[in-house]
């Protein structure tokens, strides 16, 4: 008698691959043997294309993800496997998805707060116990390999153009820092350039309080949320930032491949048209626009 | 010229014949075919599939005679501009009907459309069981399919690692 487990590896993972994501990942904590059946680059590759293929709808984000994908198999990082690049982009919700039905916002302090099963690493912290007056007031904490995205949420009672200076980052740890307000805070003089850090095992930030900027310290809360960022590249606040990250990695395609310098260099253009989204859809006009188009066909053609 | 008939032998020694254009459905009859051309008409033995399993497969291969080859039909599709990648619904009924058969004689078709080289009835049992997958904990697909859970702490503390918890574990 034929059981599904008496079936060979190929055809297991063929079977597998029509599965939602979702339900992918039950399928593998059934047994060992499902397990280990998908621990192969070449499956996860061609799940990752299957994907891409049945969810884009516009023909040119397909032609353009499948431009990406062969400029990521010839950088082929050893570092970032097949599997992992199928589990950002698919195992995690897509923006919309989380945003109607899993995602909890906080109407009256805009804090994001996702279902345990998205964040099994992220964590909360509410600095206010330890800040007891005014001075320059650090925090580190040990982390697991990045990236990392860290949200500093600052809520003060009244009035709304309260604000806290934020310091500089301690020993070139910090990545982001994104105020839950809405607001962006940069560690640049207020530049909205997130630093991405990819290696790093400890993040750090320097809070000044001073009264000028810290209205009640017993009535207004200061926290922080640290989360991987490749395990939650939706977790920005504002509604533009799924945009930004959508397209973050396709712009990162166009300077170069999907590597750590790459991504901080394509962040640029995307604050641009972050900052001015409608001049986006006409951006194509622009001569840099056109160069960096020519320049990624340049990249992948064989 | 070419009789409209091929023998075949299945691994239970039962003798089947099956039309020529069923029989060039298959892949791996085709090839045999190709292979023997002007030699004598033997019966093309099939090890691997049993006659109850051939027996379903010829079902299958009756129904979709008529169906456009695959490449023709991606070809008519993009043309309409429709084309979108495999669904894993089953949409004809018959098949609904076809596939609606112990766990047993499925994984046997499927191996069987896996030798024969039979790319539609292939893709279908595969949809099935995807399907029968689809929607399941780790314990209710367990049941379904007789699966022993063999999996240490470790390997599912690697798991939560790599994937997340899920709703299963809370």
């Amino acid at each position: 008698m034929s059981g599904l487990l008496d079936l060979p590896d190929d055809l297991l993972r063929n079977i597998i691959i029509h599965l939602n994501p979702r339900y992918l990942v039950h399928v593998l904590q059934t047994c060992r043997r499902m397990y280990y059946v998908t621990d192969n680059q070449a499956f996860w590759k061609r799940l990752y294309a299957h994907w891409l293929l049945k969810e884009e709808k516009s023909l040119l984000e397909r032609l353009n993800q499948l431009s990406l994908l062969l400029e990521e198999d010839r950088i082929c990082e050893s570092e970032v496997t097949w599997r992992d690049r199928f589990r950002l982009r698919w195992w995690l919700p897509p923006w919309t998805m989380l945003k109607h039905e899993d995602i909890i916002l906080d109407d009256e302090d805009r804090t994001c707060r996702l279902p345990k099963e998205y964040t099994p690493l992220s964590r909360s912290v509410r600095l206010n116990d330890d800040i007891q007056a005014e001075g320059l007031y650090h925090f580190e904490f040990e982390v697991e390999r990045g990236p990392y995205h860290v949200v500093l949420g600052i809520r003060h009672p009244t009035p709304a153009d309260q604000q806290v200076q934020l310091g500089e980052h301690v020993d070139d740890h910090i990545t982001s820092m994104f105020a839950t307000d809405g607001r962006h805070y940069g560690i640049d003089g207020g530049t909205p350039i997130p630093r991405i850090n990819w290696d790093t095992s400890s993040i750090g930030i320097s809070v000044r309080i001073s009264k000028t900027n810290w209205y009640n310290p017993r009535e207004s809360t200061i926290s922080l949320k640290i989360s991987r960022l490749d395990d939650h590249p939706f977790i920005f606040q504002s509604v533009e930032y799924p945009f930004v990250m959508d397209h973050l990695h396709l712009f990162a395609g166009l300077f170069g491949g999907g590597n750590r310098v790459s991504l901080i260099r394509a962040w640029r253009p995307l604050a641009a048209i972050r900052a001015s989204p409608h001049s986006f859809f006409t951006a194509h006009q622009a001569p840099w626009w056109k160069k960096a188009i020519s320049s990624l066909y340049r990249t992948v053609a064989p | 010229m070419a009789s409209e008939s091929i023998s075949v032998t299945t691994s239970d020694d039962q003798t089947i014949q099956l039309s020529r254009k069923h029989a060039q459905m298959s892949q791996t009859i085709n090839s045999m075919l190709e292979d023997s051309v002007g030699a004598d008409q033997e019966a093309i033995p099939l090890p691997n599939v049993s006659s109850e399993v051939l027996k379903k497969v010829i079902d299958w291969c009756t129904h979709h005679e008529n169906d456009p080859a695959p490449v023709e039909k991606v070809k008519k599709l993009n043309k309409k501009r429709e084309y979108k990648a495999k669904n894993s619904t089953i949409s004809d009924e018959w098949d609904k009907n076809f596939v609606n058969a112990e766990l047993r004689v499925i994984v046997d078709i499927l191996l069987a459309a896996n030798y024969l080289d039979v790319k539609g009835l292939f893709e279908l049992m595969c949809k099935h069981i995807a399907n029968e997958l689809k929607g399941k904990t780790p314990d209710q697909i367990r049941e379904r399919f007789g699966i022993q859970d063999d999996l240490t702490e470790e390997d599912k503390a690697a798991m939560r690692k790599a994937w997340g918890a899920t709703k299963n574990d809370s």
